[in-house]
C-alpha cells in the first residue's frame, strides 16, 4: 500500500522501478527521459513541489501508471489501467502544478472540470450561458 | 513586453475584432467573441451538473481564487466556465 503524499508515492515508485529492474540513475534517466537530476531528487524526496506537467507524463508512462495515481494523495494504487492521459487528467495536473491555487482548491477545480467533461461526453448540455 | 510579441497581440486583437464586426477601436464583447468561435460559455452553478457540495466550495470558499477556466471537450469544442463572484 503507498498511503502518502504525491512526492512520496513517486519516490517509492521509482525506488521500485529501479530496484525491479536493476537500473542506474543515469539508466533510468535515460529510459525516462527524465534528467538524471530530477529523477534522483525525486527519488530522495527532496522536492517540495511537484515537477512540471511534461516531466509528470514521462514518469507516468515510465512507471506505467495513470498521471492520477500518481498524483494521488491517499489509498493504495487501486486498477490501474496504465499510462491513461484523458484530459481531466492534464487539466488535473496543471491545476495541482500551480502555485498560486492551494491544493484543496486545485482538486475542488479538477472534479469541476471533470464532472463538466463526463456530461459532455454523456451529450449532456445543463448550465446557465452564453450571457452573464 | 517584447515588440514583436506587442504586434503579435495586436495584429490578433484587430482580426478578432474583424471577426465580430467591431471596428479598429470598438469594444469587444468577449461573450459574442465565444458565440462566433462557438464556444459555449457556463456561469458555474449547480445546473451544470456540479454538485451543490462542490459549487459551495468553488463559489464561497475558494471564489477569489479562480475567475474562470477552459475545458477541451470530447467533441473538440471548448467550454468556459466562469466564476461570477470572483471580484
Amino acid at each position: 500500500m503507498l498511503s502518502t503524499t504525491p512526492q512520496k508515492r513517486i519516490s517509492v515508485l521509482i525506488k521500485a522501478k529501479r530496484r525491479e529492474n536493476d537500473l542506474g540513475v543515469r539508466a533510468a534517466a535515460a529510459e525516462s527521459g527524465v534528467s538524471a537530476a530530477t529523477l534522483s531528487r525525486l527519488e530522495r524526496g527532496v522536492l517540495q513541489n511537484l515537477p512540471d506537467t511534461g516531466t509528470l507524463t514521462k514518469l507516468a508512462h515510465w512507471l506505467g501508471v495513470s498521471l492520477n495515481n500518481l498524483l494521488a494523495s491517499g489509498g493504495k494504487i487501486r486498477g490501474d489501467k496504465g499510462p491513461v492521459t484523458t484530459t481531466p487528467e492534464v487539466v488535473e495536473v496543471h491545476l495541482r502544478a500551480d502555485k498560486n491555487l492551494s491544493l484543496e482548491t486545485a482538486d475542488a477545480l479538477a472534479k469541476m472540470f471533470k464532472v463538466l467533461y463526463d456530461n459532455a461526453a454523456k451529450g449532456r448540455t445543463t448550465g446557465t450561458g452564453n450571457r452573464r | 513586453m517584447k515588440p514583436q510579441y506587442k504586434r503579435f497581440l495586436e495584429g490578433h486583437a484587430k482580426a478578432l475584432r474583424a471577426k465580430c464586426d467591431v471596428p479598429p477601436f470598438g469594444r469587444l464583447d468577449p461573450f459574442e467573441l465565444a458565440r462566433r468561435m462557438e464556444m459555449r460559455v457556463l456561469m458555474l452553478d449547480e445546473s451544470c451538473g456540479v454538485p451543490s457540495e462542490l459549487c459551495e466550495r468553488l463559489l464561497v470558499t475558494d471564489s477569489r481564487a479562480w475567475s474562470a477556466g477552459t475545458l477541451n471537450l470530447p467533441n473538440g469544442s471548448k467550454l468556459v466556465v466562469m466564476n461570477r463572484y470572483h471580484p
